[in-house]
């Protein structure tokens, strides 16, 4: 509604969503005030002053039938010395009902406030100091002003929108209660910011069953602030995810991650999360499964692609455009949107935006052909840039595909430095890098990806033992390849020994790396030994110590085919 | 601490004073800043809260700062002070939600973070109708979209 003024000077007044425009009825300038939620006016017979002895306040009780109480305050004994010579006008009424004057026409002292309670009949003076005006008259003043983090949308179109269509915006009210006819109370209890302080150390689960509250509570445990206060406070106790296939279903179990795990300490154990019923997508069951940032898992099939939460127990399925192709997922963090990529054939890239207003795919060119290796591709996103490893056709190299979420453009990163020897083969669906001196053992390579990405300290890694991806009992040390510069192709070794009581502590067995902790804990897993208690080796390379945790609470006969993501966060947003 | 004896009085919204020493003021961090900034009065008016509730974080203070000025035997004191933490958060929620709102203005933050955490762990395991009945809120959703909202948050009511 847009309401016309007779002139520049109009003053209006929204009180619970009702716009007000002031009435002459009282053949006076009267001041229009929130008085308890109702609209009332200020006024005084003549020019308010040090001769004045009441101040009248009208209220309007009933808008339908244009019922108005009048209260009248008489002034305190004291006024007149308090006031002085000063002519005042209102300011207005402030949320404890004190009634708010200033001084007018006052120099060349400074600007006075004048506190007028009329609850305890008192007046106090308050001086404002800090402004360099001369003028003091002319300075607009108002109370009760709360700051607002919200940033005024502007002719911009927002690009972020909830996906699941409900059009919850965030509420307008301020944070104070306001009490309903009916003595409920539909606000917040507390201010926004504790409000969502208490809730980001709920469970998520009981996140969910508070935004069946209200909407007011639904609203704000959707918002993106909240969403990032709680990843932080997940952060500062990192999880294991764990995820194994049984017939159509994935099973999702979380377990607390161990920091710093000494010898001897007691097992962790794994509780279950959710399930996922993948038939509808993954026809056959075979899929490619990739940790995400934030708590979340893409899967990958050759006709569907799917985001899950495994806190929320949410999937978003979305469909590709043509069959035969990959897809992998970059997050970027300044808009905190997800972005699916696939290649559809060799040279042809396409991106969808999740999180947009009509999320679709985009054809995009990445200036080479590279090779296309099924959905089986293993990611790394680390600050917005997506890693993958590839092979460039045109001259048959390995290459590490850097996609920069953000700006959506490629580069290439050769990684012949330290693999040299070998290549990079498609078999039965799994990127294999392939050593000459383990063709004879190539059953077991193909167990898992050789190659793995790590985030170490912000930058990408590839973690080898020697030139192989796994690791020993008679390994002697591990290796982390860091790419330290992408624009120069830089690359640095670092070599890691293993400690004297190696052997010991792993016994006879073949390890696979599970990648790096954000505290630089490398962490391997034991493989081809069904049966056994399921357990990781964590190797600390600060204090270069090896431990063994045991893994307890999951009913799983084949631990090689555990998916395991370390550092997982848990994410209360609703896809 | 040479300054230890010299007492600070808070006056409560309705005018009560409370003397306390310095030391337990500075655990209101509102008022550390207010002395910092050479505030030099001896008496400060905390016009938010009221003398029940003042009277209870001063209590807590007062607790915080003596064992904290307790020399060796920390792991004991430590209990101790979990022990009495437990304990004075213990109370109805109505005086719960008040000492979160005074800690917060106040800023202390030992209170406002056991604070919270009751909360969230008393809430932690309801269901809405209970949630909204301690924090005395009507249910403003039609039953249309209780339904879809349910149905979206659906996993969290599975056992």
């Amino acid at each position: 509604m847009i309401i016309c003024g007779r002139g520049p000077h109009i003053r209006g007044r929204c009180i619970n969503g009702v716009f007000f425009i002031k009435v002459d009825m009282f053949f006076t300038e009267g001041t229009m005030i929130n008085y308890n939620g109702k609209l009332g006016l200020l006024w005084s017979e003549g020019w308010l002053s040090r001769s004045s002895t009441c101040v009248n306040l009208c209220v309007l009780e009933d808008i339908g039938k244009q019922e108005w109480s009048e209260h009248v305050y008489v002034l305190s004994a004291l006024w007149e010395d308090i006031v002085g010579s000063a002519s005042l006008s209102f300011v207005g009424m402030t949320q404890t009902n004190e009634i708010v004057m200033r001084s007018l026409a006052y120099p060349p002292s400074p600007l006075y406030l004048f506190y007028f309670n009329s609850e305890r009949n008192t007046v106090v003076r308050v001086a404002i100091q800090g402004m360099d005006v001369s003028e003091y008259d002319r300075v607009h003043i108002f109370l009760d002003h709360l700051e607002n983090v919200k940033l005024i949308a502007s002719a911009m179109k927002t690009r972020r929108r909830n996906l699941s269509g409900n059009d919850l915006t965030t509420t307008r009210r301020n944070t104070r209660s306001k009490t309903l006819e009916n003595g409920r109370d539909n606000s917040l209890p507390f201010p926004v910011d504790l409000f969502m302080e208490i809730f980001s150390r709920l469970p998520v689960k009981s996140i969910a069953i508070c935004r069946c509250v209200s909407k007011t509570w639904s609203s704000v445990l959707r918002r993106q602030d909240f969403t990032e206060l709680f990843l932080s406070r997940s952060r500062t106790l990192p999880k294991l995810l764990l995820a194994y296939q049984k017939d159509g279903d994935l099973f999702f179990f979380s377990a607390p991650q161990p920091q710093n795990p000494e010898e001897n300490s007691s097992p962790v154990v794994a509780t279950y999360r959710m399930k996922l019923s993948f038939d509808a997508y993954f026809r056959n069951g075979a899929f490619g499964i990739n940790g995400l940032d934030h708590g979340l898992v893409g899967l990958s099939g050759r006709t569907h692609s799917v985001i899950c939460n495994p806190s929320t127990g949410q999937s978003l399925p979305f469909t590709r455009a043509k069959t035969r192709s990959m897809s992998l997922f970059g997050y970027d963090p300044i808009d905190k949107q997800f972005s699916g990529l696939l290649n559809v054939v060799a040279e042809e890239y396409q991106v969808l935006t999740l999180g947009t207003e009509n999320p679709s795919w985009r054809t995009i060119d990445c200036g080479c052909i590279l090779s296309y290796y099924s959905q089986h591709v293993r990611q790394k996103c680390i600050n917005g840039v997506l890693h993958y490893l590839s092979t460039d056709m045109s001259t048959e190299t390995t290459v590490l595909v850097c996609f920069d979420v953000r700006s959506e453009k490629f580069s290439f990163v050769k990684v012949k430095t330290f693999v040299t020897e070998g290549t990079m083969i498609n078999y039965d669906g799994k990127l294999v890098h392939i050593f000459l001196d383990h063709v004879d053992n190539v059953e077991l390579i193909v167990n898992s990806v050789i190659l793995t990405m790590v985030n170490y300290n912000g930058k990408l890694g590839f973690l080898l033992s020697g030139e192989s991806g796994y690791v020993y009992e008679r390994s002697t040390s591990v290796n982390l390849w860091v790419l330290e510069d992408t624009d120069k192709q830089e690359w640095s070794e670092r070599t890691f020994v293993l400690p004297a009581l190696w052997e010991d502590i792993v016994g006879s067995v073949r390890l696979g790396f599970v990648g790096m902790t954000r505290t630089n804990e490398i962490v391997m897993r034991p493989l081809g030994l069904p049966g056994r208690p399921f357990h990781l080796i964590y190797f600390n390379i600060e204090r270069n110590t090896v431990v063994r945790v045991s893994i307890q609470g999951m009913d799983v006969s084949e631990y090689d085919h555990v998916h395991i993501f370390l550092d997982h966060v848990e994410n209360v947003k609703l896809l | 601490m040479s300054e230890s004896n010299k007492k600070i009085s808070l006056i409560s919204s309705e005018g009560e004073a409370f003397e306390v020493s310095e030391a337990v003021a500075r655990e209101f961090e509102i008022v550390a800043h207010m002395l910092e900034d050479g505030c030099s009065g001896s008496s400060i008016p905390i016009t938010t809260v009221d003398s029940n509730i003042l009277g209870k974080v001063i209590e807590y203070c007062t607790k915080h700062v003596e064992v904290g000025n307790v020399e060796g035997n920390s792991e004991k004191a430590e209990k101790d002070l979990e022990e009495f933490d437990k304990r004075f958060i213990a109370v109805e929620m109505n005086t719960l939600f008040s000492l979160i709102l005074a800690a917060n203005y106040l800023n202390v933050k030992g209170l406002l973070n056991i604070g919270c955490q009751k909360v969230a762990d008393t809430i932690k395991d309801m269901k809405p109708e209970e949630v909204r009945s301690i924090f005395n809120i009507e249910n403003d959703y039609t039953p249309a979209e209780e339904e879809v909202v349910r149905k979206e948050n659906e996993w969290a009511f599975q056992p």
